[in-house]
């Protein structure tokens, strides 16, 4: 069965940017084989951290790395952990010293972002706004940008996008 | 410790993009190769300051043939961008930021040697990328594990997204 939708948009709309201000971010690189103790460990955790964004990828053969964002707050406990990975000789992890600002973003439709990466993309480069990093997932579009530059890409990116039902003013 | 509901979708082309001091400028190129074209993204990490470490971008299986041929169109996506063996993305909500949760799934997911290419989160939901042809078992494990509710059952997207401009 197919489903035919028309929808005309000049300027692509999403539902609003969300920022979170001078995160920590924290990685640690694992091998496949120590997958499973490493999550183990990580369930092991006696005072429990909530994150604000993770992510993961390959980045050789055999190695995986995964990157953390906490705030502040939680990253003592999340050190905590990462300690012990290094004690049991489970991969050695840093942290991003500068730490990072974090704008993410829903949508449009389901999960469907044909041409939202590249819009957004070039709204920053033509503000020469860095991206540190990208993650896509689900409906949502995250962008990690170095610490004070997360203001001034929220203000640029809600006045490039249309936002349905709300001022297109940041705040 | 229990989710919501959990939701298989696949097969994706993983595109690598490789480790190298032009990888921001590569992925330029791929994201404005994608909008022309109308290729929707349906997952991807990368890292563009991080020029030591690839970046991941898996789109519709089925696009991959004519995506691959426009890199070899094009020198720098030809030589910076590898199409990779299929993957699945394997979905479950919510994870309340949990990361005993996380480390559950990490865990169940080594423990049956599932390959794991990558993971992301978002506002409520954890979502691995792994092996197509293990996206399955990899489904049935992490049902199990994670206690999805016995009146939920594992989801198979066969919504298929495809658009055009006019």
């Amino acid at each position: 069965m197919e489903t035919i939708a028309i929808y005309s948009e000049s300027v692509i709309s999403t539902y609003g940017f969300n920022l979170l201000q001078r995160l920590i971010m924290g990685q640690v690189e694992v091998t496949f084989d120590q997958l499973s103790r490493w999550g183990a460990l990580l369930q092991d955790i006696a005072h429990k951290p909530a994150f604000r964004l993770v992510w993961a990828q390959s980045c050789r053969p055999g190695g995986i790395k995964f990157y953390l964002l906490c705030d502040d707050g939680q990253w003592h406990k999340v050190k905590t952990f990462f300690d012990r990975c290094t004690e049991d000789r489970l991969g050695t992890w840093r942290r991003n010293a500068e730490g990072v600002d974090l704008l993410f973003f829903q949508g449009p439709h389901f999960g469907d972002r044909y041409g939202i990466m590249h819009y957004t993309h070039k709204v920053l480069t033509d503000k020469r706004i860095p991206v540190l990093a990208a993650v896509c997932s689900v409906a949502t579009i995250n962008l990690m940008l170095p610490v004070g530059r997360g203001e001034t890409a929220k203000k640029e990116l809600t006045c490039a996008f249309n936002i349905p039902m709300q001022k297109r003013t940041p705040g | 410790m229990t989710i919501n509901g959990l939701k298989l979708n696949g097969p994706f082309a993983a595109l690598w993009i490789a480790a190298s001091e032009q990888k921001a400028s590569t992925l330029a190129a791929l994201y404005r190769l994608l909008t022309v074209n109308c290729v929707n993204i349906a997952y991807m990490t990368t890292g563009d300051a991080m020029a030591d470490e690839p970046a991941l971008c898996c789109i519709d299986r089925s696009e991959a043939a004519k995506v691959e041929a426009w890199f070899d169109n094009d020198p720098q996506l030809r030589d910076q961008i590898r199409v990779g063996s299929d993957v699945g993305l394997l979905t479950f909500y919510p994870h309340h930021s949990s990361l005993k949760m996380l480390g559950s799934a990490l865990q169940l997911l080594g423990e049956h040697e599932i390959h794991v290419h990558g993971m992301a989160s978002s506002i409520s939901a954890l979502s691995f990328v792994v092996a197509f042809e293990q996206l399955k078992e990899a489904g049935a494990v992490l049902s199990q594990g994670l206690q999805l509710p016995d009146s939920a059952t594992p989801i198979r997207d066969v919504v298929k997204i495809r658009q055009e401009q006019r």
